[in-house]
């Protein structure tokens, strides 16, 4: 008793006094942070709203404070947030967002990315924070590399045109007579300019990949015969190096479904680099089939690569120790393209080494058909949309195109691209579209889009009807069917969902 | 009789590079610097092949490919897309308007004429 009297004195003044204090500072802190600092309470009402959040969404904290989050006045959608917090609510753990779009009333579009972080009293949690920055200037600068690569890459072509051959046409005896010595010098030269070119390709297509914009071009291919091909067109080469090709195939061709040019490109890269490391013995080419996939490889009698060297392989301008034989200079980017493309196939790329035996990289592809192939995108984008806590939108159209004669054919292709290059025009940004090109000119088309509701998607695959309409005016020959599906509105569930795309494509006919 | 090979191509010293090579091969040469010139050219000489840059003033090279492919009198004529633009988005569209094959600068002069070879046979 004694005591509780004593501690409601003066102790409990100073107490509330530090109290106060402790408060003021915290809210300083909250004000002053150069963060994003949002504050929401169970309700999804707004209880903290910092400076930055004013300078960003361009609202003052007494005009949100204690409104919702969709009422607020700020042009974003709400859906993402709410999702969000609900996962940080059940999970009791911070919540990471990336690239979530808002607008300002003075007309700015920004990306922002943030984390929901729960607050506890206890046990109990009792508020949100988002924790964020405006990652828009980041964004762009990605953006403004990558184009100014690609046009760096593209006005250095015309004079590397001229110098090569310029040179080739002195060298090759076209101009005049010159001497054997005269002729190894633009040899040389020659060789180097091939080299520039070899840099300016590999940094365009790195640039693109980076990007997200390489798009396959994936239609049936026999990996077996492909894989031949490939190291049939590596056979002189090796010869004049003094080494052996060999090859080691199943007796049947494997078809698959996927980027012919992209897999030449792989292949010949892994050749290459083998061949470049191989002083003598031979370079085997294999391809296995196995239940899920095909195993692909190239193995060297090379001197290998350090153990510590292994993990490092695959990534960009790494020329290890590996000792160059009378091959060509690489770029040092070749493998990372290489990991990029087979990725980009849902594949997997590896290396397994041993110094001084040989080096072998081998690389799996997936047995899909254009139906598994769709399947599987749409799959990966409902997880990421589930993760991201946004809805996608799916589309599937189906176009068949015939031509009873030539001329009639080839009008209804030109159709199919015009109305191509106008669905992709009307796609919302940062849609994706995949193609596919089946047998005897049937086309699917997948187009995947993020944020939007179901009626809308419903509308824009109206909307595209007309366009094709109107771009082939019912012309005999060709025709489109179109497949619409919304996740989460229709199914949580991707499978449900692929289901159902299919499904009713397999009634139509 | 020499075969007739007309190339388009805004930059001059590409036009001497290219003729010279395809001279000592043996090769009749026009040349046109711009789309519009190279058009026209096509329309009256009606060589046994095209070598056609994209990026043309006046009219640029997709417009050039497409007009002269869809006209019967003269989609014939193989036409080999000459370019530095080396994306595949380009790549598509120079083969939907009917180009016969694609060369991406800088060009060996061996794929350059056996290109030339295979379209004109």
């Amino acid at each position: 008793m004694k005591r509780a009297r004593s501690f409601s004195g003066i102790e409990k003044r100073r107490l509330t006094k530090a109290l106060r204090e402790a408060r003021s500072r915290a809210e300083q802190l909250m004000m002053s942070i150069t963060s994003i600092l949002i504050g929401v309470d169970l309700k999804g009402l707004i209880c903290q709203w910092n400076r930055i959040a004013e300078f960003t969404f361009g609202l003052r904290a007494k005009e949100v404070m204690g409104k919702h989050l969709s009422e607020c006045g700020a042009q974003w959608d709400v859906h993402p947030l709410l999702r969000g917090i609900e996962e940080c609510r059940t999970q009791k753990q911070p919540v990471r967002m990336d690239d979530f779009f808002f607008k300002r009333s003075d007309g700015y579009e920004g990306f922002l990315g943030f984390t929901i972080i729960p607050l506890r009293t206890g046990e109990e949690i009792t508020e949100f924070l988002f924790f964020g920055a405006d990652i828009t200037e980041r964004r762009r600068s990605v953006q403004n590399k990558n184009e100014f690569v690609s046009t760096v890459s593209h006005e250095l072509r015309t004079p590397l045109t001229i110098v090569r051959e310029g040179m080739a046409l002195v060298h090759d005896g076209v101009i005049g007579i010159i001497t054997r010595e005269q002729k190894n010098f633009l040899a040389i030269s020659i060789q180097a300019i091939d080299r520039l070119t070899r840099i300016v390709n590999d940094l365009l297509d790195i640039s693109k990949i980076e990007a997200g914009k390489t798009e396959l071009q994936r239609e049936k291919i026999d990996i077996v015969k492909l894989a031949g091909e490939v190291a049939a067109s590596f056979r002189l080469k090796a010869e004049s190096q003094g080494l052996r090709i060999e090859t080691r195939f199943p007796e049947e061709g494997i078809d698959i479904f996927a980027d012919r040019d992209k897999l030449i490109q792989v292949w010949t890269n892994l050749i290459n680099n083998s061949l470049k490391f191989t002083a003598k013995g031979s370079v085997r080419v294999e391809v296995e089939n196995r239940e899920e996939d095909v195993l692909c490889r190239v193995t060297d009698t090379g001197r290998g690569i350090r153990k510590e060297n292994l993990s490092k392989i695959f990534e960009k301008f790494q020329q290890l120790d590996r000792a160059y034989g009378p091959g060509e200079k690489g770029t040092g980017l070749g493998l990372t393209i290489s990991k990029a493309l087979v990725e980009l196939h849902y594949g997997k790329i590896g290396v397994e080494s041993q110094e001084g035996k040989g080096t072998s990289f081998f690389f799996t592809l997936p047995k899909y058909g254009a139906q598994k192939h769709f399947g599987k995108v749409i799959e990966d984008q409902i997880q990421q949309a589930a993760r991201k806590k946004e809805s996608l939108g799916i589309l599937l159209f189906d176009i068949q195109v015939r031509g009873e004669d030539t001329k009639l054919l080839k009008k209804n292709m030109a159709s199919l691209f015009h109305f191509k290059e106008k669905l992709r025009h009307s796609l919302p940004r940062h849609s994706i579209l995949e193609e596919s090109a089946g047998g005897c000119g049937t086309r699917a088309l997948l187009v995947l889009i993020r944020e939007i509701r179901k009626e809308s998607v419903l509308m824009l695959a109206g909307k595209l009807r007309q366009i094709f309409d109107e771009e082939t005016e019912f012309r005999k020959g060709i025709s489109l069917t179109c497949r619409a599906a919304h996740f989460s509105e229709d199914s949580h569930d991707a499978k449900e969902l692929i289901h159902r795309l299919f499904q009713e494509k397999e009634k139509e006919k | 009789m020499a075969k007739r090979i007309l190339i388009v191509d805004d930059e001059p010293h590409i036009l001497l590079m290219v003729s010279t090579r395809l001279k000592g091969n043996g090769y009749e040469v026009l040349t046109a610097q711009d789309g519009q010139a190279g058009l026209d050219m096509a329309r009256n000489e009606k060589p046994d092949a095209i070598i056609l840059d994209l990026m043309l003033p006046k009219i640029d090279g997709y417009k050039v490919c497409g007009l002269l492919k869809r006209d019967a009198r003269y989609s014939k004529i193989p036409i080999i897309i000459f370019t530095a633009k080396a994306q595949e988005e380009d790549q598509r569209l120079g083969k939907e308007m009917g180009a016969d094959a694609y060369l991406i600068k800088p060009f060996t002069p061996e794929v350059l004429l056996e290109t030339l070879a295979k379209l004109i046979n």
